[in-house]
């Protein structure tokens, strides 16, 4: 037994790591985010909708696209929801159960790019272990995000086509296809970023700089193979897909690009004091930057960050340390840049980062997740120069002692991380992403719902139905005929629309409270001794994870 | 080379001294300090500038000898063009004497440095400390007083949860713990060193701070090629770059004055990788036309970023300086020809430091017992009689939690029995709750 454990010893400890990150991942996921945001809710409920209809919440038959807020959200994630959804009903646990399986399989690529730029297999071994608990894996893991999902997707394409670029086997290729295709069903981002680097692996333009031009006309072949398997995304909806690329592109959010300040009348285009030119190409550099910017990947976290799902508390998305150290990676990457494989990294920095360069949002951690494996990646190299340097020092007790903080550090830093993500986090999120006791009170309100001819829902989020069809499983054949009075694709804002017993609006007691056999919903507070004082009413409050009152159920005979 | 390269610094200097001209800015509390109020802030930056120039061309002459070529000059007129450089002459003579003496440092700097090392970085360390009365943020972070507090607050919130993942509390203890909670302040202090944000992006603002642009946007890339180059020179040159590295490393560390001033160091090591990058761009540009083209690109480039750089520098210096200094010359400018209020008590805002230095300098002479520069809370005290007021709009009717001046302040100021005399907006909100509002008004 031992002299199996020490002939697999490497083997069985990535094992291990991996059988504790899943672990990690899975453990108390319905209390940690304590409940679900308007994105997961859309995509757990279609998942459902489409479990018991073949149709999502519009009834569209097996959309390729979810129309949701009338974002357009590719359809994948939910459909790989439906065994979970199936198998465990519609909650909060079935809905981000891919999120974390595809969070844990995204380590097994992850480690097989690290075996290729460290070869000693202690210092793997553990930087592996480093990179398998970054602050955003985990968080994003245990939040149904479509991008986690696409992230994996696009990690294993990254693999089978670099596999390739070795072996040179046509299975790989494939492989790698259909992985980047599957990437681009899952988030919009993939799908600029997997032609992009195909592109740039096949042109190979670094290498183009300081040798002669030689095209790998295969990837080219699995360049349009992606375009064909990709072309029913556009058709299926046309130029609503493009929806959120119109939402949120930098080239309307900053026009004119030059300060408004110093923008002089007539056609700034010909100003040559401050040309657009100069001011949008800044901005487009600085986005791209912004993604190896230590500051940003470490701490800074920008207002448009802040309080959102996406936002790690007390982190930006890699470890402090880690994001240091990406200097040191860098730094022996632009070293060794004529190698083809730090070639291959750089081509995944850049195709993972367009998507996000060319919205507004200076940095944008969703948007650009798909470069994160690849920035490990590029860590772990600086983790290994630096190991490998300590290893060097003439004085050995000074080396070893160096590492062993190190060591003490990471595995400090881990914990930190774990805690932070089960129990800090949800204090710090004031217990839910969309305040409002839905969580709590949505079941409540299912079992008394059928006693009363209506439910007047007053809550301040813009697409707080979500809510009530996710926690009550409402049936989607009901919610599927509303379909055509629902807000018309392009309207942003409010998008909730009165179905069934349900109509949302602003609630007033003094006027309402001659109402008979209704329920209320509010978020608002309420006076609990006047509404008990009215004849034939009362009141439930429900608190959320932070103790305080999401949400107040008043209930008038 | 060297003559175009000279000619060249001459017109950025030029430039400089020729937007310093138009701006007319006032005197920042350092430059006084030095010149003890005595003579004209125009005679103080020339001899700043002088003395720069004179550590430059020991910079310059001493990284040719070490590099070879015209690395020298060419980081030189890298470390010229960026609007720090200008910044330093022109406001901040205390940070370009730093930057002196760093490069007479490097001038005596070999390749066995190991006691000239120890000087510079005692050198840089110690001017750090001393140029400010305040201290760095991370001196604060190193007691563990914040820690330990952070570190309950923390535990305590947890505690708070209704229904929480379950945590075993040995867990919970290894997380929450003044010791690493410690650890993960002064690293939190030592990560925004590197921001390319504030280094290279500050032409488009990104993160809406205060700050001077150090390096121009297209320069990010030059640095990135100016690495490579780096990386395959000798270690005992590498070394080099990295000690550069460090003190700018040191000097942001405990340096207590605004980001672009904290990482200001930053200018010399950067522009050397950058020099470094042009001339190997310089040299391969004939073997391979990607080379002659990036080159092309980076002289055009960084040529129309010094052009509209000083132009914006020109026509908005308020959004890039100093908002400050504008506040005691408003102030005083204004006191020195209020002749028909001579003897009247004079009460001036001190929100933004001691005035004592521009009083010196405008008034020659702030002896009087009837000027006072603690400022003053009109909310609190009764408004006398024969006195100037002098100060923000919060010191007359109150400080507001969102910075606002009443919309009637006029009226308001007339109820209270002062005449105005006049008032300035100023950009930035250099007094918070107290309003962007600079008034003077006199009771009779």
């Amino acid at each position: 037994m031992i002299k199996i454990l020490k002939k697999n010893w490497f083997w069985m400890s990535f094992c291990l790591i991996l059988i504790f990150n899943l672990g990690v991942r899975i453990y108390g996921l319905d209390k940690s985010p304590p409940s679900v945001n308007f994105d997961e809710a859309a995509l757990g409920y279609n998942a459902y909708s489409i479990m018991k209809t073949g149709r999502d919440e519009y009834g569209n038959y097996l959309p390729l696209s979810l129309r949701s807020f009338n974002d357009y959200k590719p359809a994948l994630y939910s459909y790989l929801s439906i065994p979970f959804v199936y198998l465990l009903g519609l909650n909060e646990i079935s809905t981000r159960m891919v999120s974390a399986l595809a969070g844990t399989a995204s380590l097994i690529f992850l480690f097989l790019f690290l075996k290729e730029f460290v070869t000693r297999k202690k210092y793997l071994l553990f930087i592996f272990l480093t990179m398998s608990l970054q602050p955003w894996r985990l968080h994003f893991s245990r939040t149904a995000f479509e991008s986690n999902l696409s992230m994996f997707l696009f990690s294993g394409g990254a693999w089978f086509l670099y596999s390739y670029l070795k072996i040179k086997d046509y299975k790989k290729m494939i492989w790698s296809v259909m992985f980047f295709v599957s990437a681009a069903y899952s988030y919009h981002s993939a799908r600029l970023a997997a032609p992009l680097i195909l592109g740039l692996v096949s042109i190979d333009p670094i290498r183009a700089l300081y040798q002669k031009i030689r095209v790998k006309s295969k990837i080219l072949v699995a360049l349009i193979m992606f375009i064909i398997l990709s072309v029913p995304i556009f058709l299926a909806n046309s130029n609503l897909v493009l929806t959120r690329f119109k939402q949120e592109n930098i080239f309307n959010r900053y026009y004119p690009y030059t300060p408004r300040e110093l923008v002089t009348e007539g056609n700034p285009w010909l100003n040559w004091k401050n040309n657009p030119v100069y001011y949008f190409a800044a901005l487009v550099a600085g986005h791209i930057m912004a993604y190896v910017s230590p500051i940003n990947l470490g701490s800074r976290v920008f207002h448009f960050v802040k309080g959102s799902p996406q936002s790690i508390p007390s982190f930006s998305m890699l470890g402090w340390l880690e994001s240091m150290i990406l200097v040191a990676g860098l730094v022996v990457l632009i070293k060794n840049i004529k190698k083809e494989k730090n070639r291959f990294l750089v081509y995944w920095l850049v195709a993972g980062i367009a998507p996000a360069a060319v919205t507004w949002n200076w940095f944008h951690p969703l948007r650009s997740l798909n470069i994160f494996p690849a920035l490990e990646v590029v860590v772990g190299i600086g983790m290994a120069g630096l190991l490998i340097w300590i290893s060097k020092w003439k004085s050995k007790w000074l080396a070893g002692g160096v590492r062993f903080i190190w060591v003490v550090v990471t595995i400090l830093s881990l914990i930190f991380v774990i805690n932070n993500e089960y129990r800090y986090a949800v204090w710090e999120n004031h217990g839910e992403y969309q305040p409002g006791g839905f969580k709590q009170g949505a079941g409540v309100l299912k079992n008394l719902q059928e006693d009363y001819d209506q439910v007047i829902i007053d809550s301040p989020h813009a697409q707080s139905y979500i809510f009530f069809l996710f926690y009550q499983s409402f049936p989607p054949e009901i919610v599927q005929q509303y379909a055509s009075i629902r807000p018309k694709p392009g309207i942003e804002g409010n998008l909730n629309f009165d179905f069934y017993k349900f109509k949302f609006r602003k609630f007033d007691w003094p006027k309402d409270k001659e109402l008979t056999r209704t329920l209320f919903w509010t978020s608002s507070e309420v006076k609990v001794d006047e509404i008990k004082n009215t004849p034939g009413a009362d009141v439930i409050q429900f608190e959320n994870a932070v103790k305080y009152i999401g949400a107040s159920l008043i209930i008038k005979q | 080379m060297n003559k175009w390269l000279l000619g060249l610094l001459v017109l950025i200097l030029a430039v400089q001294i020729y937007v310093g001209i138009i701006i007319n800015y006032p005197p920042t509390p350092e430059q006084l300090t030095l010149s003890a109020s005595l003579i004209p802030v125009w005679g103080t930056r020339i001899l700043t500038l002088v003395t720069l120039l004179v550590g430059l061309r020991w910079w310059v002459t001493k990284t040719n000898k070490i590099w070879g070529k015209n690395i020298g000059w060419l980081s030189g007129i890298l470390l010229v063009v960026s609007p720090l450089f200008f910044g330093w002459w022109y406001l901040y003579p205390v940070e370009a004497i730093k930057v002196c003496l760093l490069f007479v440092g490097w001038k005596f700097m070999a390749y066995s440095f190991k006691l000239k090392a120890i000087v510079l970085i005692v050198l840089v360390a110690g001017l750090s400390l001393v140029s400010t009365e305040e201290r760095s943020s991370i001196f604060h972070k190193l007691s563990f007083a914040d820690a330990k507090k952070e570190a309950n607050i923390r535990f305590d919130r947890e505690d708070k949860l209704n229904d929480g993942v379950y945590m075993p509390l040995m867990v919970r203890r290894l997380s929450n713990n003044k010791v690493y909670v410690w650890y993960k302040e002064i690293v939190g202090e030592i990560i925004p060193f590197f921001d390319l944000e504030t280094l290279f992006f500050q032409e488009v603002t990104p993160t809406e701070q205060k700050s001077i642009v150090i390096f121009y946007w297209v320069e990010v890339f030059l640095f990135g090629f100016g690495i490579y180059v780096l990386t395959k020179e000798k270690w005992q040159k590498q070394r080099l770059v990295l000690f550069l590295m460090l003190l700018a490393f040191i000097n942001y560390l405990l340096l207590a004055k605004p980001i672009y001033l904290k990482l200001e160091l930053t200018l010399i090591p950067i522009s050397l990788i950058m020099g470094l990058g042009l001339t190997r761009l310089i040299e391969l540009k004939k073997q391979y036309w990607a080379a002659g083209m990036f080159l092309g690109m980076m002289i055009v480039f960084i040529g129309y970023g010094v052009i509209t750089n000083y132009f914006d520098l020109a026509l908005r210096p308020s959004y890039w300086l100093d908002n400050r200094p504008q506040v005691y010359d408003f102030v005083y400018k204004n006191i020195s020809q209020m002749e028909e209020y001579m003897g009247y008590h004079i009460k001036v805002t001190s929100l933004v430091g001691n005035s004592t230095g521009y009083c010196q300098y405008y008034l020659h002479g702030c002896s009087s017992s009837l000027l006072k520069m603690n400022g003053f809370d009109l909310t609190k005290e009764r408004v006398e009689s024969k006195t100037i007021y002098a100060g923000f709009a919060g010191e007359f009717f109150g400080a507001k939690v969102n910075n606002e001046v009443p919309p009637d302040w006029q009226d308001q100021l007339s109820r209270m029995g002062l005449v105005l005399i006049e008032s300035l907006n100023i950009r930035d909100s250099v007094a918070y709750r107290y309003g962007n509002k600079i008034i003077i008004a006199v009771s009779k």
